[in-house]
């Protein structure tokens, strides 16, 4: 398909556990693309569905959630409500034409360098194959 | 003193808003007497050739109601702007894309594909499909071009005012109308509506957000008394701007969202999901699966009347090879 | 005793008796005394024995017709019957009173009567049926015996009882599964009749009350993990496969066997194994180390050894003895002759009445049997089987093993995720003695500071609601794990969010659907702006 694309994938990592688990792989020097820009949030939970679709609306290839394990959550239960509100999430934006593979929700622990960064370089290449997102498919009359 | 004058049109549009403005009534008598309608395509004889006879800014209020989904439109759009001192936004659909705009998750190639082939009382074995320029003997025949792509009022010209609703109710128009007759007109680019939501106004009894089910509203009869969330069914209230008089909520019907998102939510949909999934009361895998499958179409309930104006604001096609045209 | 006794004599006199025979001190020395008085019985005496069988029969046949009452012994009781069957004595007319000899008095009488012990009746009350001389009264003590829980199940105790010879406070407590007067079975008076300081009370009813504090330490221990679910070690299918906890109990002074090491048959073990890591390290049970059971399973050996000069065979993974001295004792106990087989023992059956123990050498690399009097099964640390509901009474977190989650695992390993919520000891991992001691002193310190300080340091990333665009929709309300959003009073028509509870997670201004919650210093336009700065090409 397309071999000089670079996936732009924008990611939402909770502080506590998976910005952790990044900072970790960044320590450990494993090595692993560059393709995820990482904005750093308190919980997972606290990502709400609009920063998703401003994503997508400004042509993100894809979108990468990542909060704490279940039961492992730094404030209890906000990784929970961030898995409630994500399956919904990816049927709507199949609805407008994204394919459910471009966004995705892991938990990651700040323990877990190395899955993170497997994490990545799979997303990457995943999203790679299937191509860019059609940034300018909307909003054009005609 | 000249009378002001008042200009409606009708877009993309089911003809409900106009009918709001004759369900004023007797009213309707005191506009006329008060102002000098210049141009109502339902009511009126004027033409389109008497506007751009106008000069610009000749009317005072432009009443202007339906979404923008052709060129007529897109250009009656823009005369009425070049005429009309004040330009109001009337209805959802001219707010933010209303009904109409639902035709964004598809485009003209499959709406012209079903309308004049698929469906099953055409008689078109030819295939003919609408052209925008079409010669026959006499000359030339123009159709507007169809656009892939419904826009809402504010999206193509500059809007002063926004009547949100399906259609505005009828105290909000008097409302208006009263306004601008005694020149108390609010700051340019005001909603004419709440600025808190639904829930604000809403007298039903409110205990805790928290439901294991959702029930489409033909599967239940909700008590009239209680929150139709949390009793399971699927209300917009929490994230549409109150102000309707709760029309839809009298009639034991959950609120569909026609007032678009309240102030300072770019995306209405995204926050109205973003709500209700918050009240799941559930944590293992197979119940948020559950509660996924009862949410059968979440782009049609949480966009329903405001989807040209989302964020995404139409479905995006496939994706295109890099570098191909 | 003695007022019982005057108290019941009086009754007779009053009822109309002639008169009550009894023991009174006179001239010096105690003899027999026709009591007519109520105020004579004041001097009523009950010791020392003298035989009044005599003295009844003989004031009996002298006035016949006399209503008499007698405080009368097992023995004088046993006279009077022997007469009664030689036809030299009838015993209509005569109440008797009964006295009970004490057990001085009864050994020194040599004296055949029963005594009754309380701690090993169960309340059957056969003995009152079968007695035909319905000698036999309930008496009022507790009649109900349990399972001692402390002495893991191995030694008994009775419905009102203290816990264990440490406990505080040292009182007795009834307890309300089995008490027959708790379970509203029968109304028993046992314990409240004898007790002296009147404190059994009547109407016992639980008290709640509410108490306001600034801190609060979780200090809620631990359990061990359930020998039974691992079927291979055929825990209580055979006798002798006894937990570790159950060998503690048998090794203690204060304990069922009073510290003697003996098997279910009362034999002494003359060959023991200890398996290390019964539902530790174990990827079907719980794959964390106790950390404590290298430990106490050395000690146990240096015990058996100790107490019974078994052969002791220690099957273990790893040896954890990382403690001060602790290195030292594993060698020590190595020299005393207790046999370390690095090997997890596999399974313990019962092969002709004898039980064994199979294992893998992996020094030698081969199967290995070893046939035992005793095994002891080195059962993991676990957290308390209601962890859960103390959880989500007090809001914390527990990690993917079930133990009290810290805040940080280095830096905060006795903070909990809420602000003045402590951890302390095993609920939070386990550990032994002297760092539970360790941990929960530091966690009594830190919440001390924290009273002392007056004033609480809270982060500045909280949320915050703006009344103007608030509906009152109450979506946000149950979304929040500390409880910090409300609605504002009477009015009711906003929500309003505690800056001293909120931590700042952000799941409410997730979702809010009118945007009327901002999380400072993360608000929507500034994550907005991030998106929009890493995707401008």
């Amino acid at each position: 398909m397309s071999r000089h694309f670079e996936p732009r994938i924008v990611g939402f990592l909770c502080n506590w556990c998976a910005y952790g688990g990044a900072d970790l792989a960044g320590t450990s020097r494993l090595q692993y693309p560059t393709n995820v820009d990482i904005i750093r949030v308190m919980c997972s939970g606290r990502v709400d569905p609009t920063f998703v679709l401003k994503a997508f609306q400004l042509g993100a290839d894809g979108v990468l959630i990542c909060g704490c394990h279940p039961g492992d959550c730094h404030y209890s239960e906000g990784n929970y409500k961030t898995a409630r509100r994500v399956p919904i999430l990816i049927k709507l934006l199949e609805q407008f034409g994204i394919e459910p593979q471009r966004l995705r929700l892991e938990w990651v622990s700040a323990s877990e360098g190395d899955r993170f960064a497997a994490l990545v370089n799979e997303m990457t290449e995943q999203i790679r194959e299937m191509g860019p997102f059609n940034r300018n498919g909307g909003g054009e009359n005609g | 003193m000249a009378k002001p004058k008042i200009a409606l049109y009708w877009a993309a549009s089911c003809g409900g808003c106009d009918v709001a403005v004759l369900d004023t009534n007797e009213k309707i008598l005191d506009i006329a007497s008060i102002a000098d309608i210049v141009f109502w395509p339902i009511a009126v004889d004027f033409k389109y050739h008497h506007v751009e006879a106008m000069e610009d800014g000749v009317i005072d209020l432009c009443l202007f109601n339906g979404a923008l989904r052709n060129s007529e439109q897109e250009k009656i759009a823009k005369l009425l702007r070049a005429k009309s001192k004040v330009m109001v936004a009337f209805g959802a659909c001219a707010c933010f894309g209303g009904i109409p705009a639902l035709a964004n998750f598809t485009n003209r190639d499959e709406i012209f594909e079903r309308a004049y082939i698929e469906a099953p009382s055409n008689d078109n074995a030819s295939g003919t499909l609408p052209q925008t320029l079409t010669k026959v003997n006499e000359g030339e025949l123009e159709l507007p071009e169809f656009f892939d792509t419904v826009s809402n009022l504010d999206q193509v010209v500059v809007v002063e005012y926004f009547m949100p609703g399906c259609p505005p109710p009828v105290d909000l128009i008097l409302k208006v109308v009263d306004a601008f007759a005694t020149g108390q007109l609010p700051p340019a680019g005001s909603v004419i509506a709440s600025d808190k939501t639904l829930c604000d106004e809403c007298d039903r009894t409110k205990e805790e957000k928290k439901i294991t089910r959702i029930y489409r509203p033909h599967e239940i009869i909700p008590d009239p008394k209680k929150c139709l969330l949390e009793q399971g069914i699927i209300c917009c209230g929490p994230a549409t701007r109150g102000g309707c008089g709760l029309r839809c909520i009298k009639a034991n019907m959950p609120c569909r969202g026609c007032f678009g998102p309240p102030l300072g939510v770019i995306d209405q949909g995204a926050k109205m999901l973003s709500a209700l999934t918050s009240t799941y009361e559930a944590k293992e895998e197979e119940e948020i699966a559950r509660l996924l499958s009862e949410v059968v179409d979440p782009a049609g309930t949480f966009y329903r009347f405001s989807m040209a104006k989302s964020l995404l604001r139409r479905k995006r096609p496939v994706p295109v090879e890099v570098g191909a045209k | 005793m003695n007022e019982f006794i005057i108290e019941r004599a009086s009754q007779l006199l009053k009822d109309g008796y002639d008169g009550v025979i009894g023991l009174r001190k006179r001239w010096g020395h105690v003899g027999p005394y026709l009591f007519t008085n109520i105020d004579e019985l004041k001097d009523l005496e009950l010791e020392p024995r003298y035989p009044l069988a005599a003295t009844v029969r003989l004031l009996q046949a002298k006035w016949p017709e006399k209503r008499l009452g007698a405080v009368l012994r097992g023995c004088d009781e046993r006279a009077l019957k022997r007469l009664e069957e030689r036809g030299i004595y009838r015993r209509d007319g005569l109440t008797a009173i009964g006295v009970v000899c004490s057990q001085e008095q009864a050994e020194e009488c040599n004296c055949e009567k029963p005594i009754y012990t309380t701690f090993d009746c169960t309340g059957c009350w056969k003995c009152i049926e079968k007695c035909e001389d319905e000698a036999i009264t309930r008496i009022n003590v507790c009649p109900i015996v349990v399972p001692n829980e402390f002495d893991q199940g191995l030694g008994k105790r009775k419905a009102i009882y203290i816990p264990f010879a440490q406990a505080v406070p040292l009182k007795y407590t009834r307890d309300p599964d089995h008490c027959l007067k708790l379970t509203n079975h029968f109304d028993c008076k046992g314990c409240a009749n004898v007790c002296e300081a009147k404190s059994v009370l009547d109407e016992d009813e639980a008290i709640e009350e509410t108490i306001e504090v600034g801190a609060i330490l979780i200090a809620t221990g631990h359990d061990f993990f359930h020998a039974p679910l691992l079927p291979q070690y055929n825990y209580g299918r055979f006798p002798n496969i006894i937990e570790s906890m159950e060998f503690e109990r048998l090794c203690s002074a204060s304990g069922p066997t009073g510290g003697k090491v003996l098997l279910a048959d009362g034999r002494v073990p003359e060959s023991v194994a200890i398996i290390h890591c019964v539902g530790s390290r174990d990827s079907h049970t719980n794959t964390y180390c106790s950390r404590l059971c290298c430990m106490h399973a050395m000690k146990q050996a240096h015990l058996v050894k100790e107490k019974t000069g078994a052969q002791v065979y220690e099957l273990y993974t790893d040896i954890r003895a990382s403690g001060k001295g602790y290195e030292e004792f594993y060698e020590r106990v190595q020299r005393e002759g207790v046999l370390f087989i690095r090997g997890r023992g596999a399974e313990v059956v019962m092969q002709a009445d004898q039980l064994v123990v199979k294992a893998e050498d992996t020094g030698l690399g081969r199967p290995i049997t070893l046939p035992v009097d005793l095994v002891i099964l080195s059962t993991g640390m676990t957290p308390r089987r209601d962890s859960e509901m103390v959880a989500r009474t007090f809001h914390i977190t527990r990690d993917r093993h079930g133990f009290f989650m810290e805040s940080h695992p280095k830096l905060r390993p006795f903070h909990s995720n809420t602000d003045g919520l402590f951890l302390a000891g095993t609920c939070q991992a386990p550990r032994d003695i002297p760092d539970s001691v360790a941990h929960a002193n530091a966690a009594a310190a830190e919440a001390l500071s924290l009273l002392s300080r007056g004033k609480v340091t809270i982060e500045p990333l909280v949320a915050e609601i703006d009344p103007e665009r608030c509906s009152a929709c109450l979506v946000c309300i149950p979304l929040c794990p500390y409880q910090a959003i409300s609605l504002n009073g009477k009015e009711a028509n906003v929500a309003e969010v505690n800056e001293v509870l909120c931590k700042g997670c952000g799941a409410c201004v997730a979702a809010c659907p009118t945007g009327a919650i901002t999380a400072k210093h993360f608000t929507d336009q500034q994550i907005l702006a991030q998106i929009e700065g890493v995707l401008a090409t």
